[in-house]
């Protein structure tokens, strides 16, 4: 057994044990390192913030003289009005030119992506055939379930058509399509939460007890 | 690269959401939403949550507004609107927790001005919107934190969920609290479905403004991407036919 003597890992540890004790209930130790966890993430996030200001906006803005880069910082400064009453107005401006920028770039890529690339990985011959020209028939059954199960999810998303008849039989195979999905998915990420549980009690009782 | 097949589909798609949007608006036509049972559910959750007389609670998400994740925090802030009402109605104490400092401000305004607009101004409170940190997991056990020592009976979690769905899916059911959950992320929703009393699935999240309200603009939108949902199945049972018959000249107007 070769215990760790930094005291660094031993803040880590005893970190990791705390928030795991929330598995049995949240009690005092979980709280003080949630605490600790949610406030140094903070003080993280406002020292990286204010790196970024200084380094990509004001230094290049006072050395290099890049005027266009008040344009940020005003808006970045516009968003500080909602402190003001008589002007907190002011903050909707850059507010709404960030969700409209980000509607307007998103939206290319939604439509390439979501749509056209996986609406053209759909289109699959239902009948395959090797280079002899003989009917592959594995290939072809599992053509013809994606395609099937493509259009059946897509079935299912109808909201302003009522799910009777065949549209509720497509809709059905769709749903069951999207279960048997989760599940596979549900197994894959258990997976891969295991390893990083692994890489956890690796942490504990190998960098910090010196156990293994 | 610009591609001339996709900004067309754009200019088409977009007509036709715009034009169903119009008509509807209009009064042409009037489509009617299927039952979307998870939605429905949101009052039930509201309602159990004021015969404890314990807090709803409320997440956005993990999604920005700048972002690819923008449609799913805007369908967030659609839902959100109406727990608001529901929880101006009954009285009952709601806390929503941030991860995203950009969303927080709106979020904020909005719970105000829907609480002003109910005629309850007072039942907002400065901790009422939460932002709890932008790292994932200092978010995550924040949120379970307030869980517990909040006691809250509902737990509606919607917009775009990454690893800890199920991280607050599970805090959610540890403190017995009704939950309802949606994300268009699927890797996520096999979570919800696993752990919460009803899921959104995909894009009920984003039909959720609608189906609340009935705003025709909303509804009408709605209806138009029914239409566009129609013409993507005509358009893959299209090429799976060509594909059948080995012609590529659907996948090379595409790739034009």
């Amino acid at each position: 057994m070769n215990v760790s003597t930094n005291p660094w890992i031993w803040f880590m540890g005893i970190g990791m044990l705390s928030l795991y004790s929330f598995i049995y209930k949240e009690n005092p130790i979980y709280r003080l390192f949630e605490h600790i966890y949610v406030g140094a993430s903070v003080g993280y996030t406002f020292v990286t913030a204010y790196g970024n200001i200084i380094d990509q906006a004001w230094t290049p803005l006072t050395t290099e003289g890049k005027l266009n880069l008040l344009v940020p910082i005003i808006l970045g400064l516009m968003l500080y009005t909602r402190y003001f009453k008589p002007i907190a107005w002011i903050s909707r401006w850059p507010m709404s030119f960030l969700m409209g920028l980000g509607i307007g770039v998103s939206t290319y890529g939604l439509l390439e992506s979501q749509l056209i690339a996986q609406s053209k990985a759909a289109m699959m011959p239902l009948f395959v055939k090797s280079s002899e020209g003989a009917l592959l028939l594995g290939r072809s059954i599992n053509n013809i379930i994606m395609i099937l199960g493509v259009l059946g999810v897509l079935f299912y998303f109808f909201f302003s058509v009522e799910h009777k008849g065949p549209v509720r039989r497509m809709a059905s195979l769709g749903r069951m399509v999207m279960m048997i999905t989760f599940g596979v998915a549900f197994g894959n990420v258990v997976m891969g939460r295991i390893s990083l549980l692994l890489g956890t009690i690796s942490d504990i009782f190998g960098t910090w007890l010196g156990i293994i | 690269m610009t591609s001339y097949f996709v900004f067309g589909t754009f200019l088409v798609l977009g007509a036709i959401i715009i034009g169903v949007l119009m008509a509807t608006h209009s009064g042409k036509i009037a489509p009617k939403i299927r039952r979307i049972p998870a939605l429905d559910s949101i009052e039930e959750a509201v309602g159990r949550a004021t015969e404890m007389g314990r807090p709803v609670h409320y997440s956005p998400g993990y999604g920005e507004i700048t972002t690819s994740t923008a449609p799913q925090t805007f369908a967030s802030f659609d839902v959100l609107r109406y727990v608001v009402t529901l929880t101006a109605r009954y009285n009952t104490q709601l806390i929503v927790t941030c991860k995203s400092p950009q969303s927080f401000p709106i979020i904020q305004e909005l719970v105000r001005e829907t609480y002003l607009a109910a005629g309850k101004p007072d039942m907002f409170h400065e901790d009422t919107v939460r932002f709890i940190s932008e790292a994932q997991f200092a978010w995550a056990a924040g949120v379970l934190g307030i869980f517990n020592r909040e006691k809250v009976a509902a737990n509606i979690m919607l917009g775009y969920f990454m690893a800890e769905s199920l991280l607050f899916a599970e805090g959610g059911a540890q403190v017995g609290a009704i939950q309802v959950a949606g994300t268009g992320n699927l890797a996520q929703t096999a979570f919800f479905v696993a752990a919460c009393d009803y899921t959104l699935i995909g894009e009920e999240l984003y039909a959720g403004g609608a189906y609340l309200s009935n705003d025709p603009g909303k509804v009408g939108n709605l209806a138009g991407q029914d239409v566009v949902k129609f013409l993507t199945i005509a358009f893959i049972v299209l090429g799976t036919v060509l594909a059948t018959f080995e012609s590529n000249w659907l996948l090379e107007l595409t790739a034009k």
